[in-house]
């Protein structure tokens, strides 16, 4: 998919771990973790809002657009 | 929710038709029991006469007028028994795979998730099964006629003292395309509910 998730790189800009992320969101680990590897083929706005929350950031910081 | 209603119906009908399973595994064996009794035994009610007055009787899918009274012998009616009896197995095993392939689409409702890949294979069963009952069921009644003219002898009968017309009634049913179309439709509607139960889990 031309959409990648940056989030791993947005974490280590905060110094955020993923179960400290976990928390704050209120997603499971090992869904963030799915996330944070591309693994999911959608993500609602509430989760998105939740993560630029939790991160201090902008929708666009997490994720990218890259042609095929 | 309305989640937890369908998971109180899915338990509550499976539990119904884990009954009625056991029933007709039961009745089965009852029936075949008593019958191979009453075979080992040879005795039927003594007092079993056909049209106690000059009368038409339908015998399955036979209509017999009757001139008078009739006394079928001991082995003529425990070989309709018999015939009976094996029809009615032969329904009552499909019957009791049938129930058993429903149990199995209830399974995953219980669980409260009604859209897996398993239900819509059942539901492509089911409806194979009712084209299979159908089918069954409509040779059935021609060969029941077929049979009961050859127990009774009735071919000789006709135009004697007991008998004086015998009329064969065989409707071909055509109910059964109709539930196999109807549970076609509806596997459709669950394959698409599959499909969208799989975006669903990969949206976070």
């Amino acid at each position: 998919m031309p959409i990648i998730l940056r989030l791993d790189r947005v974490m280590a800009d905060r110094k955020m771990s993923l179960n400290e992320l976990s928390e704050k969101v209120g997603v499971a680990n090992v869904n963030l973790s799915k996330l944070k590897n591309g693994h999911v083929s959608a993500i609602r706005f509430s989760t998105l809002e939740a993560i630029c929350r939790a991160l201090d950031c902008q929708p666009g910081d997490i994720l990218e657009y890259q042609d095929e | 929710m309305e989640n937890s209603r369908m998971i109180k119906t899915a338990n509550g009908l499976d539990k119904l038709f884990k009954i009625l399973r056991t029933l007709i595994a039961v009745a089965l064996v009852v029936m075949f029991a008593v019958l191979s009794a009453l075979t080992i035994a040879n005795w039927v009610n003594p007092d079993t006469v056909i049209g106690t007055d000059p009368e038409l009787v339908d015998i399955g899918p036979l209509t017999l007028e009757l001139a008078q009274a009739h006394r079928p012998d001991n082995g003529t009616v425990l070989r309709y028994a018999w015939a009976y009896a094996g029809m009615g197995a032969a329904a009552a095993i499909a019957m009791y795979y049938a129930l058993g392939v429903v149990r199995s689409i209830l399974a995953p409702m219980k669980q409260g998730q009604p859209f897996c890949q398993s239900v819509c294979d059942d539901l492509k069963k089911l409806g194979v099964v009712s084209i299979v009952m159908g089918v069954i069921a409509n040779i059935g009644a021609a060969a029941e006629a077929l049979s009961l003219m050859r127990i009774y002898g009735l071919v000789d009968l006709v135009g004697g003292e007991v008998i004086r017309s015998v009329r064969v009634n065989i409707e071909f049913d055509l109910t059964f395309l109709a539930v196999f179309f109807v549970l076609m439709l509806v596997r459709y509607i669950f394959q698409y509910g599959v499909e969208l139960q799989h975006l669903s889990d990969e949206t976070l």
